[in-house]
């Protein structure tokens, strides 16, 4: 791959690959050096595959290895998310996406590092459950037996939220 | 776990932004009364709010760096793939050394009259004992071979050597 062909590949990825490892390992600081390290071994490997969406999920799963050796070494903090106050976008986001993300802040930490790994994988990512297999080294089986769980524990505590939110 | 048959129909609807306005007004229907779907809808609205939103957060660096970064580590491993035989080879040289010191040591203590070298060492005939002549002398009147001492010599030579190689690559 030229300098060319990654700048654009680059582009099209650092965003979504960033949000994944900082909504995932929950430290802002740890998906920037995750995400720096990520396409630097992308691109010093060898058995680099080709093709967009392949590069893509090898990518994601170079990532994905990163934090589980990160984990086995030193177990997670608590989530410190970055607030949707410093985000700088430029249409500020409106309350009800605040108070969304808000939730979703106090829910995320309470799963397990594998279940927000598999969630935002397949629902904010959009990939299917053989492609969350190829990016984690899981089974297909196992990843809907797992998923199917994940969701239902993220929407049992985002509701608990909501009703909380709701009384106060 | 139980799968519902609305799941996949609903996955893609969300996964196209039709959810809920251009959704099927069963699919909608049905996903009111289903737990299942309902979860579903909440968790893949959140999580893709979140990352819409959490995609506009990261200061990039520029690819350029990341691209440089990768081309330095990619000519690092290779070089440390080609010296690798070289470093090898030089471990194998200073263990050989090593070996051939400690026999050369061994020998020494089993030729040399370690007792009578003490005595003239008391006596304090420093200058007999330490002329060249007298030690080739009193080396030959034991029976050490020539070869002992000039080895010893050489492998403290080559030793150091193989050290300093070994200190320098690291």
């Amino acid at each position: 791959m030229d300098d060319e062909a990654f700048a654009a590949f680059y582009q099209r990825n650092a965003r979504p690959l960033w949000a994944y490892l900082a909504r995932v390992s929950g430290n802002a600081t740890m998906a920037d050096d995750f995400l720096q390290e990520s396409f630097v071994r992308f691109l010093s490997s060898q058995t680099r595959p080709d093709g967009e969406v392949a590069c893509r999920h090898y990518l994601f799963a170079i990532a994905t290895n990163l934090m589980r050796d990160h984990w086995r070494k030193a177990p997670m903090a608590a989530i410190d998310d970055v607030a949707p106050a410093a985000l700088p976008s430029a249409e500020p986001p409106d309350a009800e996406t605040i108070g969304q993300l808000a939730l979703l802040s106090s829910a995320f930490p309470r799963l397990r590092a594998r279940e927000r790994q598999l969630l935002w994988l397949a629902y904010a990512e959009g990939n299917t459950h053989k492609e969350i297999a190829e990016i984690t080294g899981l089974s297909s089986p196992s990843i809907r037996i797992m998923l199917f769980r994940a969701r239902r524990k993220l929407a049992r505590l985002l509701r608990q939220r909501i009703t909380t939110g709701g009384e106060q | 776990m139980s799968a519902c048959g609305f799941e996949k129909d609903l996955s893609l609807a969300l996964r196209e932004g039709r959810w809920p306005a251009a959704a099927d007004p069963s699919l909608r229907e049905h996903v009111a009364g289903c737990r299942n779907c309902s979860d579903l809808v909440l968790v893949t609205q959140t999580l893709q709010l979140s990352r819409a939103t959490m995609s506009q957060v990261p200061v990039l660096p520029a690819p350029g760096i990341i691209f440089w970064r990768a081309q330095l580590r990619r000519r690092t491993t290779a070089a440390e793939r080609m010296t690798r035989p070289i470093l090898f080879t030089e471990m194998l040289a200073f263990a050989a050394t090593l070996a051939a010191f400690l026999f050369v040591v061994r020998q020494a203590i089993r030729y040399v009259d370690w007792r009578s070298l003490g005595d003239s060492v008391a006596s304090g005939d420093w200058h007999s004992n330490f002329s060249f002549t007298a030690m080739t002398q009193s080396l030959a009147a034991v029976s050490v071979p020539l070869w002992l001492p000039i080895g010893g010599l050489l492998l403290f030579a080559l030793g150091g050597l193989a050290v300093y190689v070994l200190a320098h690559n690291e």
